[in-house]
């Protein structure tokens, strides 16, 4: 494995901060400095545009359009990327299924659907958890029966991000119920315009609408859409969880909001000066900088266990818990920072001009992040069934 | 990269487990002092073995290594509970001169040091200064051929065994570094132990006669010594809290799994097993922000990132070294069982190196350029 010099490593990270500051639209810069989400349209824009470069999908094969960079430089490219202040790339479609089609797919699956993911034709949203399968997706229940070549899927699938948004979802269903619930699990490709399917928002108790619950009334899959054999689906959603451990620690995005709550703090003033001079707020401020410090090297650790061992095992688990606990003190201090200016809904801040509901920085939209955020806590494995892991495989309790 | 040990510093690491395995039984020398353990054979041992002077310039005779191996024998002796004059001699006085600009009594001192055949110490703190080192008060006067020293410094420690003693002072208007040899008359060193077994002094000085060529260093060149000895000192006090949280929740692990209560072992509860994997998940990012403070010490011996990785192991060290007490229940109370020296220890080091909102003030201001 070769080994950026810091010349390189520097002169990358120039062209790519040079990259975001020509190419993102202003509009698209704030939108991410307040933590919020990239609409639909902007995003595939976005996107082609990083195709248009050669970076739509750094981690896949050239062959695909892909760059076959090293772990590191791949690291450093999306840590610099969220650092400037891009738009995330649209996991689903890059992260997710990419990797899957790429290990697991079928030649003819590949020339099908990866040129799209790639391009965003198709947006691509993930069905795993079940009204009754969370933390336990291994009981799902969503059955796919063999009739001919299709199947025909019946049940539902919840917490569907940006369902709303999808034209096809890759998704877990029951193809055996006689064996080992992990051994009757299969990987369907399903067209979300399919006859029965139906998707309804569920919203966040702040009001965003990033869920949604699918409903599958006898839809017809065909057959060669099942990525694997059958019954092998489990595997196969097990390694893609394996793409995402690393980014799960939420690193860029926690230095990010910090470099957010300085410039709130400094901005923000109470009678005897700014906040950031109060010795209590400047201990907070402290702290959390230290533990976003102590994020930063974990994660350049994992990457250095990815490296040399190919894997990070249960550390995953660690990373996990500590990025989503770091990111919600930032964001709560962001929060508490703000006061009276962090009050206003969304709604409100996108039907006033600023000064109206901000008297200091720059506060707009702070608490739908602080919010946001209680999810990723509950989110591909809760920070319970993190804990359960870790004393499982680590601790050997 | 160097987040993964060398084969080289997994080697010392080895080789120093080894020797406190065989050398340091923690609860026969619960009551050694720091001082005291200069005597002994480990000390020697670890001399002989050219492990005391790691860190120390090849010039002067030292092992010319890193902070990342500096580190691997604090976490070690703070995994291992040893009480030593290590952290005064070697990592305080010893990077201090190290920083200091060359000259015969510098270089004389280094190497001596590097041989072992001298122990030093660092007298920085000052009444009514918190843990600023760049507050001084102690004052260096010309007089006639030679300069008289005064002022009291607090916390020192091993100082009652130190031959010289490093002492941060003012000299026409600014910072300097002189030595002073611990004989010399007007020096009182008043010791008492500390909470944790550390060997400490109060050091009055009181027109102490001091020679020029003990000016170690003066002004800017005086705080550079300083800042990278201080930067050093908490590099090790977060790398032997460290190690103290290792040994302490390693311990706490083993009797989990054979403490019975209520007809099961007590490591089967879910509430003790969160708790466990929160302390793991805490050393996780403990381990990270020691080993990226190393190599940043390695190329800027002041680095902030050092004062990041204290003001982590103060709160860190304190959570698991008293969860470590609370999971063994009434025999974690105990002298005999030995676990709450853990917790002793990692307290008084926050207490030399100052608490996580001071270390944590330093590392934000360094953010701030």
């Amino acid at each position: 494995m070769s080994i950026m010099s810091r010349q390189e490593e520097g002169r990358f990270r120039e062209e790519i901060r040079e990259f975001v500051a020509s190419e993102v639209p202003e509009q698209i810069r704030l939108k991410m400095a307040q933590g919020r989400d990239a609409s639909r349209a902007e995003t595939i824009a976005w996107q082609r545009k990083l195709v248009a470069q050669g970076w739509g999908a750094v981690h896949w094969p050239k062959r695909w359009g892909g760059t076959d960079w090293s772990l590191e430089k791949r690291f450093v490219f999306e840590e610099e990327m969220a650092l400037a202040g891009a738009p995330g790339v649209p996991a689903f479609n890059m992260r997710m299924l990419g990797p899957i089609l790429l290990e697991y797919g079928t030649e003819a699956q590949k020339e099908r659907f990866l040129p799209g993911a790639l391009n965003m034709d198709q947006w691509w949203c993930q069905g795993y958890s079940e009204p009754s399968a969370g933390s336990d997706l291994a009981s799902l229940r969503t059955r796919a029966v063999r009739d001919g070549d299709h199947y025909r899927i019946n049940g539902a699938k919840i917490w569907t991000s940006y369902a709303q948004y999808a034209d096809w979802m890759f998704c877990l269903v029951r193809t055996n119920t006689e064996v080992k619930k992990q051994k009757g699990i299969s990987f369907l490709l399903l067209d979300m315009r399919s006859d029965g399917v139906s998707v309804e928002p569920i919203r966040h108790f702040y009001g965003a609408h990033i869920l949604n619950q699918v409903n599958f009334d006898d839809v017809r899959v065909p057959v060669d859409q099942r990525i694997g054999e059958e019954n092998t689906g489990w595997t196969t959603a097990k390694a893609l969880l394996e793409h995402e451990r690393l980014a799960t620690s939420r690193h860029a995005e926690a230095r990010r909001k910090l470099g957010r709550l300085l410039a709130l703090a400094k901005a923000n003033r109470d009678r005897s000066g700014s906040l950031y001079e109060r010795p209590d707020m400047h201990a907070r401020i402290a702290h959390l900088a230290v533990q976003v410090k102590a994020l930063e090297y974990a994660t350049r650790r994992g990457l250095e266990m990815l490296i040399q061992d190919g894997r990070i095992g249960v550390f995953a688990s660690s990373l996990n818990l500590k990025g989503v606990a770091i990111n919600q003190a930032v964001d709560e201090a962001i929060l508490d920072v703000a006061g009276i200016d962090g009050l206003a809904a969304d709604s409100a801040y996108d039907e006033h001009p600023r000064d109206v509901l901000n008297a200091g920085g720059d506060a707009r939209y702070v608490a739908e992040s602080r919010y946001y955020l209680r999810g990723p806590a509950i989110a591909a494995g809760s920070n319970e069934v993190q804990r359960n892991i870790i004393a499982k495989h680590v601790l050997d309790l | 990269m160097g987040f993964i040990p060398t084969e080289e510093q997994q080697l010392i690491d080895d080789t120093v487990a080894r020797l406190l395995d065989k050398q340091w039984d923690p609860r026969r020398e619960m009551n050694t002092q720091s001082s005291q353990m200069a005597g002994g054979t480990l000390w020697k041992e670890l001399n002989e073995l050219g492990l005391l002077g790691l860190a120390l310039p090849e010039s002067a005779g030292g092992g010319g290594m890193g902070p990342a191996e500096l580190s691997i024998l604090c976490r070690r002796f703070g995994r291992h509970q040893v009480r030593a004059p290590f952290l005064a001699s070697q990592v305080l006085a010893g990077t201090a001169l190290a920083h200091a600009p060359a000259g015969p009594k510098r270089d004389a001192l280094l190497a001596q040091l590097a041989g072992g055949a001298v122990t030093l110490t660092l007298a920085t703190l000052e009444s009514d200064a918190g843990y600023d080192h760049r507050l001084i008060e102690a004052q260096a006067s010309r007089a006639g051929d030679s300069l008289s020293l005064s002022g009291c410094k607090r916390a020192v420690m091993d100082a009652g065994i130190a031959e010289h003693v490093l002492v941060s002072c003012r000299l026409d208007d600014a910072p300097a570094l002189l030595v002073v040899d611990a004989a010399s008359s007007g020096l009182r060193v008043e010791s008492y132990a500390a909470f944790d077994g550390t060997s400490l002094a109060t050091v009055y000085l009181d027109a102490v006669a001091v020679s020029d060529d003990a000016i170690l260093a003066r002004g800017d060149a005086a705080l550079t010594a300083l800042d990278a000895a201080l930067a050093a000192g908490a590099l090790a006090a977060a790398s032997e809290t460290l190690g103290a949280c290792e040994g302490a929740l390693e311990r706490t692990l083993d009797y989990l799994r054979i403490r019975e209560q209520f007809g099961t072992v007590i490591g089967r509860f879910q509430a003790l097993q969160h708790r466990a994997a929160d302390l793991h998940a805490e050393l996780e990012m403990l381990r990270s922000l020691v080993a990226g403070a190393c190599q940043s010490l390695a190329e800027n011996p002041a680095h902030g990132d050092a004062y990041a990785a204290l003001a982590l192991a103060v709160p860190v060290g304190d959570h698991v070294c008293r969860e470590a007490i609370q999971m063994h229940g009434g025999i974690g109370m105990t002298q005999e069982l030995g676990i709450g020296r853990y917790l002793l220890r990692v307290n008084a080091l926050s207490r030399l190196f100052g608490d996580a909102a001071h270390n944590g003030g330093l590392y934000l201001a360094t953010l701030e350029v």
